[in-house]
């Protein structure tokens, strides 16, 4: 009997990882549209954490899109952070990715500075935090 | 005395108050004054270093341009990986 319960506990937990595991796969592809767009619309921008954050007066939907983007790339920076050599924190693995992320800005798309203020990117180089290395 | 008077090669070692006191020996009297001297230098020297302040080891910067440009091709890579929230 406690066999049988546990199979069955077992299968519905299965059921519901799968479940989450579906949402969260429209969820991130719907977040790459919502990206993109709220980026180019200057609503979202970069900043030097390597998570973004939205410019000026959020919407709730820019704040559910910024709280889900961060979500997910706390848990990719979660998996690669231990995973290189020698292994880095998470803090550290982010702040290296938003080098990167904040370097590569369009013209036009905002991003934040280590003093907080927010800079629109301009056909020169992008203003990196120090530990940057030099794009 | 006359090794003294002649080079004053210990003086320096010994406090002139020790060179009185006799009842132990005149070493003794001069380990006597090491010692004072000894503990008399390191308690001056813990209460005039002594930080007045906590010492603060900067923690902002805990990420160095070194471990960033080690990090680049992983991070040149998870960007490629995950084109959705990059």
């Amino acid at each position: 009997m406690a066999r049988i319960f546990g199979l069955k506990t077992a299968i519905s937990f299965a059921v519901g990882v799968a479940a989450v595991a579906g949402l969260s796969g429209i969820v991130t592809a719907q977040g790459a549209n919502d990206l993109d767009q709220a980026r180019a619309a200057g609503l979202v921008g970069e900043t030097p954490s390597g998570y973004v954050a939205a410019v000026g007066n959020e919407t709730p939907a820019i704040a559910s899109l910024v709280r889900s983007i961060n979500m997910q790339r706390k848990e990719i920076y979660a998996v690669k952070a231990p995973a290189a050599t020698p292994a880095v924190t998470i803090d550290q693995f982010a702040k290296a990715t938003a080098c990167q992320l904040i370097a590569k800005t369009k013209p036009g798309q905002k991003y934040q500075t280590v003093d907080g203020s927010w800079q629109t990117r301009n056909d020169g180089p992008a203003i990196l935090p120090s530990y940057c290395p030099p794009a | 005395m006359k090794r003294h008077k002649l080079t004053c090669a210990e003086a320096g070692a010994t406090v002139p108050a020790m060179e009185n006191v006799r009842i132990f020996g005149s070493r003794t009297g001069r380990q006597i004054g090491l010692i004072g001297l000894g503990s008399l230098a390191l308690s001056g020297c813990i209460t005039v270093n002594a930080p007045s302040e906590p010492i603060v080891i900067e923690l902002n910067i805990n990420i160095t341009q070194e471990v960033v440009y080690r990090l680049a091709k992983d991070v040149t890579d998870t960007i490629e990986e995950n084109p959705g929230i990059f």
